[in-house]
């Protein structure tokens, strides 16, 4: 306390001097006072640092951090396991054990299921082809599904989702390649290739050849390591719209459709995020650049058409579905019904989530809509304004981009429309509380009703439109 | 009439001086160091060595002892202290520009307090002026943390021990905002001269805890998952951007909700004031003086003075006295009054020409402004404006 008594007789100083020196010309003189109005700016010049400080450095440390057992477990893999000394049953040792090794890392929740899964898919390949065939291989994988969705917890599920549905699409395309082509892996092989580091996680989907074709596929080049880290990178830049840079172009009051249109976008970023980055792990692990392409943004973010945003979403699922679903059931079903069928199927894998199943299931009632909609306009105007973009050179039609001025706008309108429906398709996904544990009928019921329904209402439309001109 | 009125009015507040004054010499004692906002461009408070040469002395004069020796101690932090006030300026005058008393300061220091004289009142502008100084300081202390211009405190680090279920949970190891620091060096900084001995240091304290309360609050972390096809795989956290205008909105409402208090009886145990200390305290401001009694002013509980309000909370702004009338010019409490002001005539607001001008009229004219106007973005990332003359009516009290 010794100092507090100096400051007094401090300051009681300065208080007397203060009264006899500045009392009375103080207060009379207007010019004392500012008032500093302009000083005031909304803080603009500092956005930037701030957001960098508070949002874009706590990211990306953040998710590099994470990444970062994923990485070298992806490197061991290619190192260890593709070398050309390695025997090939010591191949797949080593994918399992790394495989597991992330799993266990990253998502120990789902260890046992992952184990599980691959015994029973496993065993039921030896199953006589009389008591297993068609939608049975499918049997396994869907026990499971529904085993998490009913007995985990919401939180551990939403978070160990990609992971089984990832098992379970290697699981099936294993079975029905082993019914179609007669050849069935043996354990060492199987293992591997379900564990597989590079592609357990954040998939996604590549299928058994491609997985064996890794064998001794040992080749080092600067340019393999220029795209791995350009696609990690890649990542990143996505990582952080999706985190800050959305927020920061537009606040929370810019009006509701631009914050649909926002937070969908983050959404879309996010998934950018992912694919590039298992991109990245994929060319790290060794995977061939063919593979690598996972998602197209440009062709997403400007679409053609939905069904081009469907299409570019996940490539390697898209194929899995074309080849494993799709194809199979149009055989039986008619379009339409495989259509259906196929949308079901993918709701199903990303587990019984009521938001989910409803975004699928709209997008493919809308792309069906749009898709038969445009063909029978391309066909009527003989133009090139059907869902699929016409190749340049070979066009069937005759008014094409090149030499009809109305093909581009209808083009664009259709363009517009798309960005439209993923809006109100994306902005479910939000930050909110329940995106831990997988998003409810109430939230996205709540969501689009904010939005009066437009989209639905809008594909209602449509589907009229295609109705009448038929 | 209204003049008579008002005349009235200070007639009876007049008696009041007298008791006032003879405790003068307390008042004010604390914030003094406002007046560092206004001493400069900040690069010259940036003592580089811990002595501080480079210090203003215009400054330094105005800072405690104590304050003083704070500044020593921890170098870089008196920039952080003028960045705060001038912080607490802004945000004042921009909470309060639509109203009589709108935050006026001195243009420059004479050794007086920064905003007048008002604040030898105990009244409500007070106590918001106190409030915002001392979050703007908490607010902007505790960022100098993380960005290092402080050398005798850090980023906190607690982030990382906060887990409370589960291996999922977010671990951050990054830097964040060092709101302990921040905190506990406003209490040391701010409250230096409030020892809480008489009713109005207790305000003062009180409204400084207030103050702090609010930016504690305000950080916030968020987070979104990652994932495929919209699961939860990985998970990235940030720190939600606080904005310190966040905290002026809050404490500008807690202005317009504030307390009347009277002296209370017994000293009774706040039970949460330092609640807030507790879970991040990683730099101490300084090591030797953590004394029990100084913890021990911030235990009080102050009275509502219509019995049957409740008694304020932490976040609560709370006042001993009615505020003077800011409609006219009164020297003695350094009110400007509203002569001149701009006022809007289609509200019915504070800000709108009747209430503004206190019923005595206004002027209008037409004046032309020069703004900017047509702004363009050009990539990237700059703003190209062009600047237009428009005709606007403005109207003045008289």
């Amino acid at each position: 306390m010794d100092d507090d008594i100096d400051t007094i007789a401090f300051y009681d100083d300065e208080e007397e001097m203060c009264e006899n020196g500045c009392n009375n010309e103080g207060y009379t003189d207007d010019n004392d006072f500012e008032y500093d109005y302009d000083l005031y700016s909304d803080g603009g010049s500092e956005t930037i640092p701030r957001l960098i400080h508070y949002c874009l450095k706590p990211t990306l440390y953040d998710a590099a951090s994470y990444m970062v057992p994923l990485l070298v477990a992806s490197l061991a893999f290619k190192i260890f396991a593709q070398s050309q000394f390695t025997p090939c049953r010591i191949f797949h040792g080593i994918s399992a054990i790394t495989g597991l090794y992330v799993v266990q890392h990253y998502v120990p929740e789902c260890l046992h299921l992952i184990i599980i899964l691959i015994a029973a898919t496993y065993i039921s390949l030896y199953i006589p082809e009389k008591y297993y065939k068609g939608i049975k291989a499918f049997l396994p994988s869907i026990l499971v599904i529904f085993y998490c969705e009913l007995w985990m917890k919401p939180a551990e599920w939403h978070k160990v989702r990609s992971v089984i549905m990832v098992a379970a699409m290697k699981a099936v395309s294993v079975a029905m390649d082993n019914i179609y082509i007669e050849k069935r892996p043996n354990l060492w092989e199987y293992s591997g290739y379900m564990l597989c580091a590079s592609t357990c996680l954040f998939g996604p989907w590549i299928s058994f050849k491609d997985y064996v074709a890794l064998y001794h596929r040992n080749h080092w080049t600067a340019w393999w390591a220029l795209a791995t880290i350009g696609n990690l990178l890649i990542s990143f830049v996505f990582l952080s719209i999706s985190n800050c840079w959305t927020q920061w172009m537009l606040s929370a009051n810019a009006g509701k459709w631009l914050v649909a249109y926002r937070d969908a976008l983050a959404f879309r970023a996010s998934h950018y995020f992912i694919s590039y980055t298992a991109s990245g792990i994929l060319l790290l692990g060794g995977h061939p650049v063919s593979l690598t392409t996972i998602t197209k943004p440009f062709q997403i973010e400007l679409p053609h058409s939905l069904v081009q945003v469907v299409v570019c979403w996940n490539i390697p699922m898209h194929f899995w579905l074309k080849t494993y679903i799709f194809r199979p059931s149009v055989m039986h079903l008619g379009k339409f019904g495989a259509v259906i069928v196929t949308y079901l199927t993918s709701s199903l894998l990303h587990g019984l989530n009521f938001q989910l199943a409803a975004v699928l299931l709209s997008l493919g009632f809308y792309t069906y809509v749009e898709f038969q909609l445009r063909s029978i306009l391309a066909n009527t105007f003989d133009a090139c304004i059907a869902s699929k973009r016409c190749s340049d050179r070979k066009c069937s039609h005759a008014r094409t981009v090149s030499n009809c001025w109305w093909v581009t706008v209808t083009n664009l309108g259709f363009s517009a429309l798309s960005v439209f429906h993923l809006a109100y398709l994306g902005l479910a996904f939000d930050t909110s509380e329940l995106q831990e544990t997988g998003y409810s009928y109430a939230h996205t019921m709540d969501k689009w009703s904010q939005l009066g329904f437009a989209s639905h209402w809008v594909a209602l439309a449509t589907y009229c439109a295609y109705f009448l001109i038929r | 009439m209204r003049l008579w009125m008002m005349l009235g009015a200070l007639a009876v507040a007049v008696p009041a001086l007298p008791a006032e004054i003879t405790r003068n010499k307390n008042r004010g004692r604390g914030s003094m160091w406002w007046g560092i906002a206004k001493a400069g461009e900040p690069n010259n408070l940036l003592p580089m060595s811990p002595a501080s040469p480079h210090m203003d002395p215009a400054v330094y004069a105005t800072l405690r002892r104590k304050q003083r020796r704070l500044a020593r101690e921890n170098p870089g932090v008196l920039m952080a202290v003028a960045r705060g006030a001038n912080q607490a300026i802004m945000e004042c005058q921009h909470q309060f520009r639509n109203r009589r008393w709108n935050c006026s300061t001195k243009n420059f220091l004479r050794g007086k307090n920064l905003f007048g004289k008002i604040v030898d009142r105990g009244c409500r502008e007070t106590a918001f002026i106190y409030a915002v100084t001392s979050a703007a300081v908490t607010h902007s202390v505790a960022r100098a943390c993380s960005e290092g211009s402080i050398q005798s405190c850090s980023c906190d680090y607690t982030h990382q021990s906060r887990a409370p279920s589960g291996a999922r949970d977010w671990e951050w190891g990054g830097c964040s905002d060092n709101i302990g620091y921040g905190f506990k060096f406003s209490r040391e900084f701010v409250d230096t001269g409030e020892r809480g001995r008489n009713l109005r240091e207790k305000m003062n304290l009180h409204n400084n805890e207030a103050g702090r309360a609010h930016v504690s609050s305000e950080m916030r972390q968020e987070c979104k998952c990652h994932g495929m096809s919209g699961s939860c795989t990985v998970k990235t956290c940030w720190m939600r951007l606080p904005n310190f205008r966040v905290v002026g909105d809050n404490l500008k409402d807690r202005f317009d909700g504030a307390s009347r208090v009277m002296v209370s009886n017994s000293d009774r145990v706040r039970s949460n004031s330092n609640a807030i200390m507790s879970n991040s305290a990683s730099n101490s401001v300084h090591g030797h003086r953590e004394g029990l009694a100084r913890r021990h002013r911030y235990n009080f509980q102050l009275k509502p003075y219509n019995p049957d309000h409740k008694p304020p909370g932490l976040k609560d702004l709370v006042y001993l006295e009615p505020s003077p009338p800011f409609c006219d010019k009164n020297p003695k409490l350094g009110i400007l009054g509203t002569h001149g002001r701009q006022c809007n005539d289609t509200s019915i607001g504070v800000d709108g020409c009747d209430l503004m001008c206190c019923g005595r009229g206004y002027r209008t004219q037409e004046v032309i402004v020069v703004e900017r106007c047509a702004c363009t973005f050009h990539w990237c990332c700059e703003v190209k404006c062009q600047l237009c003359r428009t005709k606007k009516t403005i109207h003045t009290c008289l």
